[in-house]
């Protein structure tokens, strides 16, 4: 009987126990909940703080080769950045004349590097060619600008030239590339050993997809003559009627802003707005409850001195 | 005889009195609890994360808005874009120009102060 009596709790002793577990269960479910809201909170803040930090870098990344001064921006507008980027760079090794140009090989046996490419060249890229003229210094220099035909390999294409060694490097391949068409006044004879630089007409493109603001990248495909097919780059990004979520503006070294459309060469300076939004309400606690909006300024230097 | 005492001993320690585990559910809470309160600690580190980005754009865009300058136009001043203040300083070195460019700013929601800093050169050939 004695262990009979000890069996089981009295009734105060239960709703005591019931009255705390209670207690400390709601303070869980509330913190809980309070937890779950600020990992959703900041999980959906940071993902619009990365959009904009992509942005961030992707516009200033492929745009630092080109230059103005060199007619590499095309065309600027509110949405648009369309320039020549720079997709490698090559050393002729044998005097070319108006129509071909003989690259040396991307390495040689030595180990040196003579060619160094982002993208394969192809035909429609644009190349220019530095000619340091006969006299020393820079008062004869100049670039020569030529639109790329047909690009075949050649072996020991550059038989003959000092940047190759006879011996060693036998059974090397180089580019022959030949010239489509001159911008501008064609070169008579491209000299042998001139650094050339290729570029290829691409488009930085804030584009609208359901109701969003996206960044994408194309680049013109001369031989199907069109651009090749969007590749997102970064996004979404707040579109607002009238307003894009990313915009551009070109300003002068004077910091005077110069209208929108065909790239003048005095543009110095390309201005990024970037807004963001939070894909989701955010219920953070201590902060007022709706989207978060993100917004950025970045100023990107181009490329002139 | 000896193997029934000790069942019998065993069988007194079997299970956990209500006070037992009342103690633990109110420890589990309280540590289940002081880890959930870690939420003003994960917003200080995004928002001091936040600030810091800015004020690395910032600093780089006074750079490159600086490196966009005509070099005539170059000169030493200070600006501020909220929350952060910022000096730069231009240096002749003949034919090219030292810019230096400092950003400080607040390191979290206090008032700490942060700087940052960034340089380049630029050619200014001389007149």
């Amino acid at each position: 009987m004695p262990n009979a009596r000890r069996q089981g709790r009295t009734l105060p002793e239960l709703l005591v126990v019931m009255t705390v577990s209670g207690v400390l269960f709601a303070l869980l479910s509330a913190a809980f909940l309070g937890h779950s809201r600020l990992v959703a909170g900041t999980t959906a803040i940071a993902e619009a703080r990365g959009q904009t930090r992509q942005a961030q870098q992707i516009v200033p990344a492929v745009l630092a080769s080109a230059a103005p001064s060199a007619a590499d921006l095309y065309v600027v507008r509110d949405t648009l950045v369309e320039f020549g980027y720079a997709i490698g760079t090559g050393v002729v090794c044998l005097a070319g004349t108006s129509s071909q140009l003989m690259l040396a090989p991307d390495s040689i046996a030595s180990g040196q590097q003579l060619a160094s490419w982002t993208h394969p060249p192809r035909p429609g890229d644009l190349a220019y060619i530095y000619d340091p003229g006969a006299l020393p210094g820079a008062s004869d220099d100049r670039w020569w600008t030529a639109a790329l035909g047909g690009l075949v390999w050649v072996p020991n294409g550059c038989s003959g030239s000092p940047l190759v060694d006879p011996v060693r490097d036998v059974g090397h391949r180089a580019r022959a590339v030949s010239i489509a068409a001159w911008i501008g006044p064609p070169a008579t004879v491209i000299p042998q050993g001139a650094i050339v630089r290729f570029t290829r007409r691409l488009r930085v493109l804030v584009y609208n997809s359901s109701g969003k603001d996206y960044l994408g990248l194309s680049d013109w495909d001369p031989v199907l003559a069109r651009w090749s097919v969007l590749q997102p780059a970064s996004g979404p990004y707040d579109a607002i009627p009238g307003t894009p979520g990313i915009q551009f503006r070109l300003t002068d070294s004077l910091g005077i802003v110069l209208p929108s459309g065909t790239s003048p060469p005095g543009a110095a300076l390309l201005e990024m707005f970037v807004r963001t939004r939070s894909a989701t309400s955010v219920r953070i606690p201590g902060m007022p409850p709706g989207f978060r909006a993100e917004s950025l300024t970045a100023n990107i230097a181009l490329r002139n001195r | 005889m000896w193997y029934r005492r000790r069942v019998r001993q065993l069988s007194r320690h079997v299970g956990f009195s209500l006070l037992e585990t009342l103690v633990a559910i109110v420890l589990f809470t309280a540590v289940l609890l002081a880890l959930l309160s870690t939420g003003q600690f994960i917003l200080a580190r995004l928002y001091e994360s936040d600030l810091r980005f800015r004020a690395s754009v910032y600093s780089q865009s006074l750079l490159d808005s600086l490196r966009a300058t005509a070099c005539a136009r170059l000169t030493s001043s200070t600006g501020a874009k909220a929350p952060f203040s910022a000096s730069w300083a231009v240096t002749d070195l003949l034919d090219v120009a030292r810019l230096d460019v400092a950003v400080s700013g607040p390191q979290r929601s206090t008032t700490v102060a942060r700087s940052y800093n960034a340089s380049t050169l630029v050619s200014c050939p001389e007149p």
